[in-house]
This record gives C-alpha cells, sequence and structure tokens, in this order.
C-alpha cells in the first residue's frame, strides 16, 4: 500500500502510456490509414461466371480449384497497370496467372495485350465492374493469390514491383504448392 | 444595371452539386429515398472522405446502383448495407459500429472515469478528516 501511494502521482502518466501503446499498436505503426483491410483474406474466393477474353467461353472459380492462382485485376485504361506490367511475367508459373479485366472492352485489351505483351495464361472479362465489386476491389490494379482449395491467402493493392513478387508473392505460390 | 442583374441571376440558377444522376434515381420515391439514406451512410473506399451518394467517382456510382438493386430485390436497409460491408469490410461505414475491435475506444472514457471516481473516493475516504 506504501509503494501504491508513491506511485500515485505517476499513475495518469502510466495510463496514459499504456493507453497511446494499445492505439499506436491497433491504429497506426505499420498501417497506412488510407490502405482498407480486405475481407477475403482466408475466405473462399467469391463466385463468378466471367467470360473468356475473344472466345465463346465462361469460366468460374470452380475452374481453378486445384491450382494456385493469381488473380490480376487490370485495364488497359489505367496507368499504375501499365507500370507493373512488366512483373507480372516474374510470377512463378507454379500459379496460374488470370487476369480479370475490369471495365474495358475486349477491343482495348486485345490491343493493349498485343502492344505490351501478354503476361496471363488466360484473360477474362469483368465489363460492368460487378465482379470487381465482389472482390473488394478499389480501383486497379489489385492482385489476389487463392489456394488450390479456392481460398483467398492474399491481397495487394496497386502496382506490383519486382520486389513484391520475388519477395511475398513466389514464396507464397512455392509454399502454396508444397 | 441589367447586365449585373443578369450577372446576379446567372449565380442562382447554379444548383447544387449532386453526385446522382437522374437516370440512376429509380422510379419508387419510398425505395429511392431508402436507396439515399443508405448511400449517405456508406463510405466511397476511392474518395475516403465521401459517402458513395456524393461521389462523382465511377466505383461510387456502382456501388449506388448495387444497393438500388438490392433493395429492388426485396432487401431490407440493413441487408442491402450488409451486402456492401461483406465486401469491404466495416471501413466503408460513415459512422463506426460498437464492434468487438473497437470495445477499446467506446468504453476507455466510462472505465476511466469509473476508475477515477473509484480511485477519488477511496482517497476520500483514508484522507484524515479536519
Amino acid at each position: 500500500m506504501k509503494y501504491f501511494s508513491k506511485l500515485m502521482p505517476f499513475l495518469p502518466i502510466i495510463i496514459f502510456g499504456v493507453v497511446v501503446g494499445i492505439f499506436l499498436r491497433h491504429y497506426s505503426i505499420g498501417r497506412d490509414p488510407s490502405a482498407l483491410p480486405s475481407m477475403l483474406l482466408d475466405k473462399p474466393a467469391p463466385r463468378f461466371a466471367l467470360k473468356q477474353l475473344d472466345a465463346d467461353k465462361t469460366f468460374s472459380e470452380k475452374d481453378f480449384l486445384g491450382r494456385v492462382t493469381v488473380v490480376n485485376f487490370f485495364a488497359s485504361w489505367c496507368s499504375p497497370c501499365h507500370i507493373e506490367h512488366p512483373y507480372l511475367y516474374g510470377i512463378d508459373r507454379g500459379a496460374l496467372v488470370l487476369g480479370i479485366a475490369y471495365k474495358d472492352s475486349a477491343q482495348n485489351i486485345g490491343g493493349y495485350l498485343k502492344d505490351m505483351g501478354n503476361p496471363y495464361r488466360l484473360v477474362l472479362m469483368d465489363e460492368s465492374g460487378l465482379v470487381g465489386i465482389d472482390w473488394g476491389l478499389s480501383g486497379v490494379p489489385e492482385t489476389f493469390v487463392v489456394d488450390k482449395g479456392g481460398t483467398v491467402r492474399y491481397r495487394y493493392v496497386g502496382s506490383l514491383t519486382a520486389e513484391r513478387v520475388q519477395q511475398e508473392i513466389n514464396p507464397l505460390i512455392a509454399a502454396l504448392n508444397k | 444595371m441589367i447586365a449585373r442583374l443578369a450577372f446576379f441571376l446567372l449565380f442562382l440558377s447554379v444548383g447544387p452539386a449532386v453526385a446522382l444522376a437522374p437516370s440512376e434515381q429509380m422510379d419508387d420515391p419510398a425505395l429511392e429515398a431508402r436507396a439515399r439514406a443508405i448511400g449517405k451512410q456508406l463510405r466511397c473506399v476511392v474518395c475516403q472522405n465521401e459517402s458513395i451518394d456524393e461521389s462523382e467517382a465511377s466505383l461510387a456510382r456502382d456501388l449506388r446502383h448495387l444497393v438500388r438493386e438490392r433493395l429492388k430485390a426485396g432487401d431490407s436497409d440493413a441487408e442491402a448495407m450488409d451486402f456492401i460491408v461483406k465486401r469491404y469490410g466495416d471501413f466503408v461505414l460513415m459512422q463506426p459500429r460498437f464492434a468487438a475491435e473497437n470495445y477499446v475506444l467506446w468504453l476507455f472514457p466510462f472505465t476511466l472515469l469509473l476508475g477515477g471516481g473509484l480511485i477519488i473516493a477511496h482517497m476520500r475516504r483514508k484522507a484524515p478528516k479536519n
């Protein structure tokens, strides 16, 4: 009790410190306040039915079960997509690299891939952007890694970089393929 | 004088900027009112300080459309909001929820008040009476 009363004057400071600590940990450190948490992480990938670019075939999320899949939302009108384009080739081909064209026309996407090269195994068209909303997209590009069981394991918002691909995506693909 | 008046009238003719295009609105005024109210409570994830009701962003337009589709399909207001929250998280709610990760924020002031009150009461009881 004696110690307690000696401690008393410092109590507000101690409480203040603890509260600051909690807030920093939960709400600030290492977190960009405008970066949004993904609702999809460790959840099943949303269902979809999308037409393939320049083909009369429709694919659903079930068609990708059994393979690690990298889902990259992109558009020909999006300049950050142009920036990340060369790094898409660096993605470990142990994964199927699926491009979903967000709010774009088949004609523009066709031209874009012809000019820039096509890093995708398969390109699907989300012309209305509604599938993007199901994935919680806030813009393009966004990249997801889905495991063999169809669970979303990774999300990245914005342009991929060589480092991001080498240090985050490829090791994850390797781990998911084990 | 007339030129001045005309200039002044020009300002009056400018209405408030509304993101919502007339073509987006629903025929049923009751449903439309509900959709507007929901839109005001949902944050636009592209322009984070605006609600989807105010935002010109194309994603906000899509979300407004989606909310209207849900209402037309017979969703309640809560169901329509949940539809968006499921995809974008609690973050899209302009008004934070009383949820587990926010307990600290909501309850801390009351805990502090209670704790402080107890300490003061304790000290007063122990203090020598003059």
